[in-house]
């Protein structure tokens, strides 16, 4: 008898394992986050979570209130849900940007809505989440954000480098401690989202939209796949495994 | 229809040839009637049936008719044992007695057709009277004409009667057609046109109408249900597995650590089917098919078969994508990604080590078909129908939710086309068709 099918549905994002970050090799930062929810047992769970990574969180319930305080106080990035009384959360976005107000924003979408998603990207968010959120997803993609605005960029607009890995995606190529890596396309891109993120921590979710690109969660492991093969390449000639996997959160190349 | 109005058409056909005729026919036969009638009065005077018969009487009255303005145009002839002994015209053969007919032959000045009755008066005598009918031939002629005119117009107006109202009822019931097809392809805000004419066929459109607009609320309040019960529960479920997270992490709990983290699992399991079916039901909505663009099928084919092959090469599958041709299709990247990766990862985790799956595309005239087959175990006939129903599975117990291939099907639906599942002879072939935009050979 065969298995039953039961292929991959959805985008869910259950798929990362645990919620706490281990501290090796994790810097936690403290950051000024507002959450704009008006889901208020919802907004409360998400505030107390972020608190728990070590952010100071501040609340509004509509898209008005998120307005007057982005006027008054400054915060290094904005928790926006896409669906907001009074104000849109596409509207505020729209009048942050129009504003100058150039904070990091990450969209929460509801689920099964991939348009909702589409439509926050174009209007000029950051990044977006599905809701209900998973928060270590949450805090991950908060720091990668953080991370790639603070980018200072070791290397020129032609190559990146993290440690000893250098890579130069217009000419396909990578190489280690100055030794080429023969890599597959699929391979490259995963390492060049592991090098633009070094020694921040990157989520399952965030490697399937970004690397393979797909708005849904594969039945299968490819994840994983994709990083035991990136591995054996990295570590052909003896040197060390940079990729670290992070419980619950998912990898981190160290640099 | 069209063998309605044929049949329609065809008995109106019989019905007006055979009035015409009928009217034909009957006129012939009360002229012939007239002619034969008047031949007999005319007989009678000239020689009564009650008197004694006398040659020079019949004569006598002969020569009266002759000159009488109402019998001065009939032709009489009496002979006397086959002798002519009286009479206004000259006929060389014998007639037979009764009614018949003469015609130019018989060489009677001013006469080309006419009709005769000869009676046997008794004692050798015979009495013939000859009407010319050449007038009533002309006139026979000229309604033959009329009736072929008026026959034939009417014949002719029936037939433009007939082909015009087939052209406006074929014309309404396509515009209906179309707004059913649109429907049947999930835009259910298609409505069937309604010129305000208030016509039979306008009432018609409109109840037709009424009853979408009722059909698309209550979907909406269906979906609404599905989405609210989803949403309602993801997010309590989502709160409990933070909390299992929690727990699974604080050292108090070191011992029961396995036991929480299957707890959590589970936790997952039930997150991703509410996922599944979140996804089916945006789907399924037809939402996305307002953002459609060109999408080549084998780009994605390919994507694909790479995207998975670690996985596959892990689990001892292999993988054959072999490079086709640009097959381009209407329709959203990332579902027909999620379509044929859905496909791919069903062989790869529902087979065993070994088996090979090969991904095929090809064009079929207005079709782009896809198709994964594998030398697996496969699915057996009469399981393969549960295993597109959305919440049937082939084994009890078995873990995850059954929407993999429901969510495919939907998927196909959507582009409007089309699943199925058939055996490979050993192992399962699925083929997908999807109507091709264009492509390239």
């Amino acid at each position: 008898m065969r298995f039953p099918w039961r292929g991959n549905g959805g985008d869910g994002r259950a798929g990362v394992q645990g919620t706490i970050i281990e501290s090796s090799g994790y810097m936690p930062v403290s950051l000024h986050l507002l959450i704009v929810e008006d889901d208020e047992p919802l907004a409360a769970q998400l505030e107390q979570q972020l608190r728990l990574s070590g952010h100071e969180t501040s609340l509004a319930v509509d898209g008005r209130q998120a307005m007057e305080m982005v006027s008054s106080a400054r915060f290094d990035l904005i928790i926006l849900d896409r669906v907001l009384p009074r104000m849109d959360g596409i509207a505020v976005l729209k009048s942050l940007r129009d504003n100058q107000i150039l904070t990091p924003v990450i969209m929460m979408t509801a689920l099964g809505q991939a348009r909702q998603k589409v439509e926050g990207l174009e209007g000029g968010a950051d990044d977006y989440v599905v809701k209900p959120v998973d928060p270590a997803e949450l805090n991950a993609r908060i720091h990668a954000l953080l991370r790639a605005r603070s980018w200072t960029g070791q290397g020129s607009d032609e190559t990146l480098r993290a440690g000893d890995i250098t890579l130069s995606p217009t000419r396909h190529s990578a190489w280690r401690n100055g030794r080429t890596l023969n890599l597959q396309k699929i391979e490259f891109r995963l390492l060049t989202e592991l090098v633009r993120h070094a020694d921040t921590a990157v989520t399952r979710a965030m490697l399937l939209e970004r690397v393979w690109n797909y708005d849904f969660e594969p039945a299968t492991n490819l994840v994983e796949a994709y990083i035991r093969r990136l591995r054996i390449k990295l570590t052909e000639f003896g040197d060390e495994d940079p990729i670290r996997t992070i419980r619950g959160v998912g990898y981190m190349l160290t640099a | 229809m069209r063998a309605l109005t044929l049949a329609f058409l065809f008995f109106f056909l019989c019905a007006t040839l055979a009035t015409a005729f009928g009217i034909y026919f009957a006129t012939l036969g009360t002229i012939d009637g007239l002619v034969a009638k008047r031949l007999d009065g005319a007989s009678m005077l000239v020689a009564p049936p009650d008197e004694p018969v006398s040659t020079q009487r019949i004569a006598a009255r002969m020569a009266l008719a002759m000159r009488d303005r109402d019998t001065g145009d009939l032709g009489f002839i009496l002979t006397e044992r086959g002798q002519r002994v009286a009479g206004n015209v000259q006929l060389d053969r014998p007639l037979p007695p009764g009614l018949s007919r003469v015609d130019v032959a018989d060489r009677i000045k001013g006469l080309t057709h006419g009709r005769v009755l000869v009676r046997d008066l008794g004692q050798g005598l015979r009495l013939a009277v000859i009407a010319e009918t050449e007038p009533f031939d002309d006139y026979n002629r000229a309604r033959k004409q009329i009736y072929l005119i008026g026959f034939g117009s009417i014949i002719a107006i029936a037939l433009a009667a007939a082909t015009t109202f087939t052209l406006i009822v074929r014309g309404r019931i396509v515009a209906m057609r179309r707004t059913v097809d649109a429907i049947f392809d999930g835009d259910l805000s298609q409505r069937v046109p309604v010129d305000g004419s208030d016509s039979a066929f306008d009432r018609q459109a409109e109840a037709f109408n009424r009853m979408l607009g009722r059909i698309t609320e209550l979907m909406d309040d269906m979906g609404h249900v599905i989405n609210g019960v989803a949403h309602e529960l993801r997010t309590p479920l989502a709160r409990l597995r933070n909390q299992l997270s929690l727990l699974a992490h604080d050292p108090q709990a070191a011992a029961l650590r396995d036991r929480i983290e299957d707890a959590q699992g589970e936790a997952d399991r039930l997150l991703s089917l509410f996922s599944a079916l979140l996804r089916i039901a945006e789907v399924e909505s037809g939402a996305r098919r307002a953002h459609f663009s060109a999408v080549d099928l084998s780009e994605l084919v390919e994507d694909s078969a790479e995207a998975l092959g670690a996985v596959a090469e892990e689990s001892g599958h292999r993988i054959l994508a072999p490079p086709s041709h640009k097959l381009v299709v209407s329709g959203d990247g990332q579902l027909l990604t999620q379509m044929i990766v859905n496909l791919v990862e069903n062989a790869v985790r529902h087979t065993p080590s070994g088996t090979r799956i090969v991904l095929g595309l090809e064009p079929q005239p207005g079709w782009a078909v896809l198709t994964v087959t594998d030398d697996g175990p496969g699915i057996a006939a009469k399981d393969r129908a549960r295993a597109l129903d959305r919440f049937g599975r082939l084994s009890e117990g078995a873990k995850g939710h059954g929407f993999g291939l429901p969510l495919v099907a939907s998927i196909a639906r959507l582009h409007g086309g089309g699943l199925e599942l058939a055996d490979a002879g050993p192992g399962l072939k699925v083929t997908v068709r999807l109507p091709m935009l264009h492509g390239e050979q």
